[in-house]
C-alpha cells in the first residue's frame, strides 16, 4: 500500500544514536541544528547551513562529513535540551545533563554558561517559565528530587519527589495562564506542581517514561510497559498499549488539520500519527531502526517548520505538512472506506446470524436429542455471582483479597482471565483448573501490591466441561483503594505508638461513607451513637495494624507505625472531603529515628568523600613525579627506572581501588539521599494544599542548615 | 515489481473453504466474466459487477456448507454448468440459476473435494475416492490417507482419462480406472493441485503446507520433477492456485494465494528448469485467502485477479488503474460518484442492520432474564481456521488462529512443557499468569493473548521439547456478541520434532533397537506409534507389515517403525528417541491392560554418532554466540565511525558487515545452544536409564561443563567411562 505522506528529505548521520536524547536547536538564533547524544558519550551537532567553519575549542568538526560536528563529553549522557535560556538573547543554548553534572553550553560561541555539580544526578531536564520568574527557568530531575536554576546557575527552586525522576515537563496545565511542573518518576506517578503545592497526581501501572505537553491544556505520556496516552487534567482521554514501547513524542500537523497530531516514535522504528483528542491513528510509517528522536525545524529554510525523524542507526527523515492525501494513483481512501464498511457489515451480520440461530435452537430444542452441552449451549438464565472480601484465615496461603465468582446452575467455570493493570506481573491473570476440579464455583486470590484503586475486569468461560465452545461473561469491578485492609472482629488490646492527627469539620455519617467507599469490609460500617468511631484494622500485606479514631468532636487520630500509609489515608480522606488545606501533628518515632540517621550518614558520606578527593590530588602528584624520575633513570640507570614503574602500577592499582570506593560511596550517598527525599515527600502529604507547602518550604532551610532537629519538628507540626 | 495492481473491494458472503470460486466463462474473449461463489452457510450465488457495485444473477437458499464449487460443460461446449458439492450430494445448476441436477453420491463420508470433466464426476470424502461417469458408479478407492484435493485430465499422448489425488502423508497418487497406477513421494504435505495448460502440453503443479510449489511429470510416470517455488522468503501454506497472462505478453504466470494472506504473481517457465522463476506482484492481506480466479470481472478489457478470503471477503486486483480524483481547487480528495454510491448504499444497509440487531439485543437480554421456562443460549460454533505445523529449519511449530471477525483474546493453556516464542509479525500483547497449582511440579503454560483492533488472524511460535505428550489448549474470543470463546485442542506428540520422511538409505548409522512383542492388534500398535509420532496416517494400511520413516528436525537421527500384529520394531541411531518410546509405549499398553514384552538392544557406537551429528551445529553456534559476544563489544567500542574502522583487522571488520545475519540468526534461532545442550544431556540420562544405571547429580554437572569447552574426545570419555 502506498503511504499516505512521503519524507520531503532524508539523510544518514552515520552516528549511532542513544534513544531519546535528540534536540534541535537555533544556536546560531536562525538556523536549526539537530543535536543528538551518540553511544559514544558525544553529543553530535548537524548544521546543514553552516556557512564558514569558526569553531575551536570544544567543538571537532568531522573529517569526512563537513556538516557534523562532535563534542566530547565523556561522561554518560542522561538528558539533552536546548532552548532560549539567556534573556535577550536569541541563540539557543544546549543544556547537556550527565550522572552528576550539568553543563550549559553557548554553541555559537562556544563557551560554557555554567557548570555545576549536581549532588542528586541529573536525570531529565525542562526549560521554560515558570511561576512568576522573568526568566527561565531550567528544572533538573534527580535521583530523588527536582532542584531549578536560573541562567547563571543560581538554584531558585527545590522539592523532593521521592523516587527517580524520569521525565519533567513545563505546562500549563490547568489554564490559568501560568506553567506548572509536571514531574514523573519511577515510583509510577505523574505529580503536577504549581510552585511547591501539589496540584494534581495521577497513578499509572508503570514507570512513566515520557511527558509531551498538547494542545488544549493536554499532554501526552508514555509508560514502560508500551502504553501511550493522552490527559486533559485529570481526565484520561486515552490510551493504547502496545508491545513495543514509545521512545519519543511530538506534536505537529502533519495532515493539515489545523490542530497538530501526536507523533509517537516506538522503538521497533514504527512511527504513528494520532488525533490527540481520540487516538485514532491517521499515519503511520516505520524506519530501519529504533526511533531515537522526533523533533521539528526549519531545515530546509522554506520559513516552515518540517517533521525530522531520527532512528538509532543515525538515519534522519523530514516530513512536513501534506494537506492533499494523495495515494500516487490507486484510490486507497475509498477503497479503505469501503474495506471498513464491508468489516462492519461482515460482523453486524454474524451477530444477527447468531440470533437468528438462537432462535431456531429454541424453537427445535422440544426435538433435539443430542446432547446439548457439546456445543455449549446454557440455560439462557445462566447468571454469574460476583464477591469480593478479605481473607485473613486461609491455611494454605498469605491473607489476601479473595474474588469469589458462581454459577447459578450445573453450568461450570472452565477458566477465568482476569484483566487489571498493576497487580499482576503482565497485564491478566488466569485460572484454569484440571479437568477433574471443574465446578460451578471458583475463589480466586488476588495480592494487591499497592495501595490504590484497580479496575478488574473479569472474564468468565462458562459452559459444561466437555464443551468445545465456551459463553464469556464480563464483569468489571473496582477494588477500592484500601483493599488489603481488614477490619479485626475483636478490638485488639494494643495499639500502634505512631500515629497521625488532625482536626476536620464533618459529621461521621460522611466519614463512614468514605470508610465504605474505599475499604472492603464485610459489611458496611455505620455509626450509631457513642462518643467516637473506633475502627481496628488489620493490613493483609505485613500483618501490621491500624487503628482509625473519629471523634465526634471532629479529632481524627490514624494510629499506625506506617507513615507512608498514614499519608495516603490523609491524602484519601482530604480528596474525599474536598478539603482545600489541612493541618495535621504527626509522631512517627521509627522514622524519625531513620532519618535521623540517614542524615548523619549523608554527612559521613560527604566527609569520606571529601578525603577521598584529597587523597586522589595526592596520588596524583605521587604519579607526576614518578613518570618523571623514571624516564629520568631511563637514561641514567635502567634498573631503577623498573623500579619505579612498579611503584607506578602500584599508585595506579590504589587509584583504581580508590575509584571503586568512590562509586560505591557516591551510590550510597545516592541511595540515602533518595530515601531522605522519600520521607519529606511523604511527610508534606501528612498535609494538605498551603500547609503542604509550606512544610517543604521549611524543609529546604532546614536541609540547607543541616539542621536535623528542625527537620524532625517540621515533619511532627508542620512547622518550624 | 513488474506488475501495478490495484485492489477494489467488492462485497462479503459466509466463511468460505478451498475451491468455492470460479468465474463463468463470457461469449467474448474480453467481456466480463460472471462470478459463481459458494460459502459454508450453503448459499451458492453467481454476480457480475457493474460500476464497482455487484448485480447479482441468482442466490440459492442457504444449507448445508459447500465443500467445493466447479465448472464444466460436454466437450466442445462452454464450461458454463456450475457443480457444487455439499454434505454427500451434487446438485448442478446453469448459469441462470435452474437446477438440472440433484444426485446423491451414497457416499458413506461427506463430500470434500470434488472435480468434473464433461460428463465425468470425481468425489472425494476424507479417504474415499469415487468415481462416476453420467452419475454412474465406475469404481472408488480406499486411501489410508486423507485427501486433500483431486483434479483430473487425460493424457495428452495416450488420451487416457487419469486422475490424480493429493495426501497428507506426503504422497501424491495417479489413478486410472481407479486404480493407482503411480504414487509420487513428495517432501512436504500437499494441500493443492492445479494443472498448468499452455498450447498442447499439460503440467501438474501442487502446493504445499510449507508454501512451496513443485511441478510433478505425469506423463512420464515419473514422480516429482524439481520445485518451482522455494520457501526461503514465506513458508506459509498455499490454499490456491491459478495460471494466467496477467501482463499480457502471451506466457501464463503463476497466481498464488498463501495462507497468511499472500497473494503473489510470478513469472515462471514450467520446461525449462534453468529459466529461473521470478516474483512480479505481491500484495498483503491480513486474512488467508481460500480461493483466487484470475479473469475479466470488474470492466471489460482489464484483467483481474478475483480472491475469497476465509471471513469471506471478495475483492479484485485489476490491471485497469482507478481514476484519482482530486479536486485541485481545495486540494482535497473527492470520491467518484460510483463510489459514493456504493459507499451510501453500504452505509444505508448498515444502518438496517443496525436497528434489525438492537431488536434482536433486546430479545436475547429479555431470554436471559426470564426466570421461567427452560430456554437456552446456543451459540453455533464459531469456526476458527487453524493449523499446527512444525517448521523443520527451526525446530519449532507454528500456530496460526484465524476467526472470521476481529479476535479479543486468546488463552493458551498447555499441560507441559512448552514455549511461546516471539512474532514479529504478532503485534498482541502477551502477558503469562503462574499456574495456580503450580506447587506440583508439573510445567504447565497459562499465556493470554490481547489482540489489538481488528486483529482476525494470529501467528504464534511455539517451541517443544520431546518427552511427553501434551495438549495443547486454545480459546479464541472473539469481539463479536454475545461473547463467546471457541476452544482449539492440539495435539503435542511425544516425540514432536520428528517429521516422516519416504525413504531411508544411508546404512552407514548404527542403530540401536526396541523390540515389542505382545498380543495387541495391528489397529492397536498403529494407535500407539500414533500417540507418539505426528503425521502418523489415521488409517493403517492393509498390507501385513507397516513400516515408517521419520526424522529429527533438531538434531536429524532417523527412526524406523516397523509393527504387525503382535510385533514392532524401532530402530534409531539416537537413544533418546527409543527410550521416549518405550515409555509411552509402555503407559499405552497399561492403559489397555495388554501385555507387553519389551526388549532393548543398544549399540554403543550410537552414542558416537549422534555426538557427532550434533558436533557441526554445535559447533557452528558456539562460534555464533563468540561472534555475536565479539561483535557486541566491538559495536561497544566506537567502530560504527567510518574512521576507526579502518584501524579493524579483517577479521573484525567482516564482523561487522555480517551484523545483520548475526542478528537476524539470533531472532530465528533464540537459544538453540541450550537445546542442542539438552539433547547431548538426554541422550547420557537416557543411555544410563536404558542400561540401568543411577546418573549421579556431579556426572551430570561434568558434562555440562565438559560442554562449555567442547571436545569430541573428552565428551566422549564421559559417556563411556571405560
Amino acid at each position: 500500500m502506498d503511504k499516505q505522506v512521503r519524507p520531503v528529505f532524508t539523510l544518514e548521520l552515520g552516528y549511532k544514536i542513544v534513544p531519546a536524547l535528540v534536540t534541535i536547536g537555533k544556536y546560531d538564533g536562525t538556523h536549526p541544528c539537530i543535536t543528538a547524544a551518540t553511544n559514544t558519550d558525544k553529543i553530535l551537532i548537524h548544521s546543514p547551513h553552516r556557512k564558514n567553519a569558526p569553531s575551536i575549542g570544544k567543538i571537532v568538526w568531522s573529517e569526512s562529513n563537513k556538516e557534523i560536528a562532535t563534542l566530547n563529553i565523556n561522561q554518560n549522557i542522561t538528558a539533552l535540551v536546548s532552548g532560549q535560556l539567556i534573556p535577550n538573547e536569541e541563540n539557543d543554548v544546549l543544556i547537556i545533563g550527565t550522572a552528576s553534572h550539568l553543563l550549559v553550553y553557548h554553541v555559537h560561541d562556544n563557551k560554557d554558561i555554567f557548570y555545576k555539580e549536581c549532588e542528586d544526578g541529573v536525570k531529565s531536564v525542562a526549560l521554560g517559565q515558570f511561576r512568576t520568574y522573568k526568566t527561565p527557568v531550567i528544572m533538573v530531575g534527580g535521583n530523588s528530587s527536582v532542584h531549578g536554576y536560573d541562567h547563571k546557575g543560581d538554584e531558585i527552586f527545590w522539592v523532593a519527589i521521592g523516587d527517580m525522576v524520569t521525565s519533567i515537563m513545563l505546562m500549563d496545565y490547568n489554564k490559568d495562564g501560568n506553567n506548572e511542573l509536571i514531574v514523573c518518576s519511577e515510583d509510577f506517578n505523574i505529580r503536577i506542581y504549581k510552585g511547591d503545592q501539589i496540584l494534581a497526581e495521577h497513578n499509572e501501572t508503570e514507570v512513566v517514561t515520557g511527558l509531551i505537553s498538547l494542545t488544549e491544556n493536554r499532554f501526552g505520556y508514555s509508560v514502560s510497559n508500551g502504553t501511550v496516552g493522552v490527559y486533559e487534567n485529570s481526565l484520561r482521554l486515552w490510551r493504547i498499549k502496545s508491545k513495543n514501547f514509545a521512545v519519543t513524542m511530538h506534536q505537529y500537523d502533519l495532515l493539515g488539520y489545523n490542530t497538530p497530531q501526536l507523533l509517537t516514535g516506538w522503538s521497533n522504528g514504527k512511527i504513528d500519527c494520532r488525533i490527540p483528542k481520540t487516538g485514532e491513528v491517521v499515519f503511520k510509517d516505520s524506519m530501519g531502526a529504533g526511533v531515537a528522536g522526533i523533533v521539528e525545524g526549519d531545515y530546509r529554510s522554506i520559513g516552515k517548520n518540517d517533521l525530522i525523524c531520527i532512528s538509532v542507526d543515525g538515519e534522519v527523515r523530514g516530513y512536513t505538512t501534506t494537506k492533499i492525501v494523495s495515494s500516487g494513483g490507486s484510490s486507497n481512501v475509498e477503497q479503505d472506506t469501503i474495506r471498513d464498511l464491508l468489516s462492519q457489515k461482515q460482523a453486524l451480520l454474524m451477530e444477527l446470524k447468531h440470533y437468528e440461530s438462537n432462535i431456531k435452537y429454541n424453537f427445535n430444542s422440544g426435538n433435539q436429542t443430542d446432547s446439548f452441552e457439546d456445543s455449549g449451549v446454557i440455560p439462557s438464565n445462566t447468571r454469574l455471582q460476583i464477591i469480593v472480601n478479605t481473607n485473613l484465615e486461609d491455611k494454605h496461603q498469605k491473607p489476601h483479597v479473595e474474588v469469589y465468582i458462581s454459577t447459578n446452575n450445573a453450568t461450570i467455570i472452565k477458566a477465568v482471565i482476569i484483566f487489571a493493570e498493576g497487580i499482576f506481573k503482565g497485564e491478566s491473570h488466569v485460572v484454569h483448573p484440571e479437568t477433574s476440579k471443574l465446578s460451578s464455583d471458583m475463589s480466586i486470590p488476588l495480592y494487591l501490591p499497592r495501595d490504590n484503586a484497580v479496575d478488574i475486569h473479569i472474564k468468565a468461560l462458562i459452559g459444561y466441561p466437555n464443551s468445545v465452545q465456551f459463553h464469556v461473561f464480563e464483569i468489571t469491578k473496582q477494588l477500592p483503594c484500601f483493599s488489603m485492609y481488614y477490619l479485626k472482629k475483636t478490638p485488639g488490646k494494643t495499639r500502634p505508638e505512631g500515629y497521625l492527627q488532625f482536626k476536620i469539620n464533618e459529621r461521621l455519617q460522611r466519614i463512614c461513607m468514605w470508610i465504605n467507599q474505599n475499604f472492603l469490609f464485610s459489611s458496611d460500617i455505620e455509626f450509631e451513637s457513642g462518643p467516637n468511631l473506633v475502627l481496628d484494622i488489620k493490613c493483609l500485606r505485613d500483618e501490621t495494624d491500624l487503628m482509625l479514631v473519629f471523634e465526634i468532636s471532629g479529632k481524627v487520630t490514624f494510629y499506625t507505625d506506617n507513615m507512608f500509609l498514614a499519608a495516603d489515608l490523609l491524602q484519601s480522606l482530604a480528596g474525599y472531603l474536598k478539603l482545600e488545606s489541612l493541618e495535621s501533628r504527626a509522631s512517627f518515632l521509627q522514622e524519625e529515628e531513620n532519618l535521623k540517621n540517614l542524615m548523619q550518614k549523608l554527612s559521613d558520606i560527604q566527609e569520606a568523600r571529601l578525603k577521598l578527593d584529597t587523597d586522589v590530588a595526592d596520588r596524583l602528584s605521587h604519579i607526576r613525579n614518578l613518570v618523571i624520575r623514571a624516564e629520568d633513570s631511563r637514561i641514567n640507570d635502567i634498573k631503577e627506572m623498573i623500579n619505579h614503574y612498579k611503584d607506578l602500577d602500584g599508585i595506579n592499582k590504589e587509584l583504581i581501588s580508590g575509584y571503586n570506593i568512590k562509586v560505591h560511596n557516591y551510590n550510597e550517598g545516592i541511595e540515602t539521599m533518595k530515601k531522605i527525599n522519600n520521607i519529606l515527600q511523604k511527610a508534606s502529604r501528612l498535609r494538605v494544599g498551603q500547609n503542604s507547602a509550606v512544610m517543604i518550604n521549611h524543609c529546604r532551610t532546614a536541609i540547607k542548615n543541616n539542621n536535623i532537629e528542625g527537620l524532625m519538628k517540621i515533619i511532627r507540626t508542620g512547622e518550624l | 515489481m513488474e506488475l501495478q495492481l490495484s485492489r477494489v473491494d467488492y462485497t462479503v458472503i459466509g466463511v468460505t473453504t478451498k475451491n468455492c470460486l470460479k468465474l463463468l466463462p463470457s461469449n467474448n474473449l474480453k467481456e466480463q466474466q460472471k462470478v459463481a461463489v459458494a460459502d459454508s452457510e450453503g448459499i451458492l450465488q453467481v454476480f457480475s459487477i457493474k460500476k464497482d457495485d455487484i448485480q447479482l444473477h441468482f442466490k440459492t437458499l442457504p444449507g448445508p456448507a459447500i465443500a467445493s464449487l466447479q465448472t464444466a460443460g460436454t466437450a466442445g461446449t462452454a464450461h458454463d454448468k456450475i457443480f457444487i458439492a455439499c454434505g454427500n450430494e451434487v446438485k448442478g445448476y446453469t448459469k441462470k440459476g435452474k437446477l438440472f441436477l440433484v444426485f446423491d453420491s451414497g457416499m458413506t463420508e461427506t463430500i470434500n473435494t470434488m472435480f468434473v470433466l464433461g460428463n465425468e464426476l470425481f468425489l472425494c470424502g476424507k479417504h474415499v475416492y469415487s468415481h462416476f461417469r453420467d452419475c454412474k458408479d465406475v469404481g472408488s478407492y480406499l486411501c489410508g490417507d486423507t485427501i486433500v484435493d483431486v483434479i483430473a485430465f487425460y493424457m495428452t499422448k495416450t488420451k487416457r482419462l487419469t486422475s490424480l489425488i493429493a495426501c497428507e502423508g506426503r504422497m501424491i497418487r495417479v489413478l486410472e480406472h481407479a486404480r493407482v497406477t503411480c504414487s509420487m513421494e513428495v517432501e512436504n504435505s500437499p494441500t493443492i493441485l492445479q494443472i498448468f495448460e499452455d498450447d498442447d502440453s499439460k503440467t501438474v503443479l501442487f502446493g504445499t503446507i510449507d508454501g512451496k510449489v513443485g511441478i510433478l511429470d505425469v506423463e512420464n510416470l515419473q514422480g516429482f520433477q524439481r520445485w518451482l517455488i522455494s520457501n526461503e522468503k514465506n513458508s506459509s501454506a498455499i490454499s490456491c492456485m491459478d495460471t494466467y497472462d496477467m501482463t499480457g505478453n502471451g506466457t501464463k504466470n503463476l497466481i498464488l494465494g498463501r495462507q497468511d494472506g499472500n497473494i503473489e504473481v510470478y513469472y515462471v517457465n514450467v520446461h525449462d528448469a534453468m529459466d529461473a522463476t521470478y516474483i512480479i506482484f505481491v500484495e498483503s492481506g491480513n486474512e488467508s485467502i481460500t480461493s483466487l480466479k484470475c479473469g475479466i470481472v470488474s470492466a471489460a478489457g482489464y484483467d483481474e485477479i478475483l480472491v475469497v478470503t476465509y471471513s469471506g471477503r471478495i475483492f479484485g486486483l485489476t490491471t485497469q488503474v482507478t481514476d484519482v480524483n482530486f479536486d485541485g481547487s481545495t486540494g482535497s480528495y473527492v470520491f467518484s460518484s460510483d463510489t459514493s454510491t456504493k459507499i451510501n448504499k453500504l452505509k444505508s444497509e448498515i444502518e438496517e442492520l443496525m436497528s434489525k440487531l438492537s431488536k434482536e439485543r433486546e430479545k436475547y437480554q429479555t431470554s436471559t432474564e426470564s426466570t421461567g421456562l427452560m430456554e437456552l443460549s446456543a451459540i453455533p460454533p464459531i469456526s476458527i481456521n487453524s493449523s499446527l505445523a512444525l517448521d523443520r529449519k527451526s525446530a519449532t511449530y507454528f500456530l496460526t488462529l484465524e476467526a472470521p471477525t476481529a479476535i479479543d483474546n486468546i488463552l493458551i493453556q498447555c499441560n507441559s512443557k512448552v514455549e511461546l516464542l516471539d512474532v514479529e509479525k504478532n503485534t498482541a500483547v502477551v502477558s503469562y499468569s503462574q499456574p495456580y497449582n503450580a506447587t506440583k511440579g508439573n510445567a504447565q503454560l497459562l499465556a493470554t493473548y490481547r489482540c489489538q483492533v481488528n486483529t482476525n488472524r494470529i501467528e504464534l511460535k511455539i517451541q517443544t521439547s520431546e518427552g511427553e505428550k501434551a495438549v495443547l489448549q486454545a480459546y479464541v474470543s472473539p469481539v463479536l456478541q454475545p461473547k463467546c470463546s471457541r476452544l482449539l485442542q492440539f495435539d503435542i506428540k511425544a516425540l514432536s520434532l520428528h517429521y516422516r520422511i519416504h525413504e531411508y538409505d544411508d546404512n552407514n548409522r548404527p542403530y540401536s533397537s526396541l523390540k515389542l512383542r505382545g498380543t495387541f492388534s495391528l489397529a492397536e500398535i498403529h494407535n500407539w506409534v500414533g500417540q507418539c509420532l505426528p503425521e502418523v496416517p489415521e488409517k493403517h494400511l492393509f498390507s501385513d507389515e507397516t513400516i515408517l520413516y521419520f526424522q529429527c528436525s533438531l538434531i536429524d537421527t532417523v527412526l524406523i517403525c516397523t509393527y504387525k500384529k503382535g510385533e514392532a520394531d524401532f530402530q534409531s541411531d539416537n537413544l533418546t528417541t527409543l527410550c521416549i518410546l518405550k515409555e509411552v509405549l509402555t503407559v499405552e499398553a497399561t492403559k489397555k491392560k495388554t501385555k507387553i514384552d519389551i526388549a532393548i538392544n543398544i549399540n554403543d557406537q550410537c552414542l558416537d554418532h549422534v555426538i557427532k551429528k550434533i558436533e557441526p551445529k554445535l559447533l557452528e553456534h558456539k562460534k555464533l554466540i563468540k561472534d555475536k559476544n565479539l561483535f557486541d563489544a566491538l559495536n561497544e567500542l566506537e567502530i560504527s565511525e567510518e574512521e576507526n574502522v579502518k584501524y579493524l583487522s579483517p577479521k573484525y571488520k567482516n564482523l561487522l558487515e555480517r551484523k545483520n545475519t548475526l542478528v537476524g540468526h539470533f531472532n530465528s534461532f533464540p537459544d538453540y545452544l541450550s537445546r542442542l545442550y539438552d539433547a547431548i544431556l538426554n541422550l547420557y540420562k537416557d543411555y544410563n536409564k536404558l542400561k540401568g544405571i543411577q546418573v549421579t547429580r556431579t556426572k551430570v554437572m561434568e558434562i555440562e561443563e565438559c560442554l562449555q569447552n567442547y571436545s569430541y574426545a573428552s565428551l566422549i570419555s564421559l559417556f563411556k567411562p571405560c
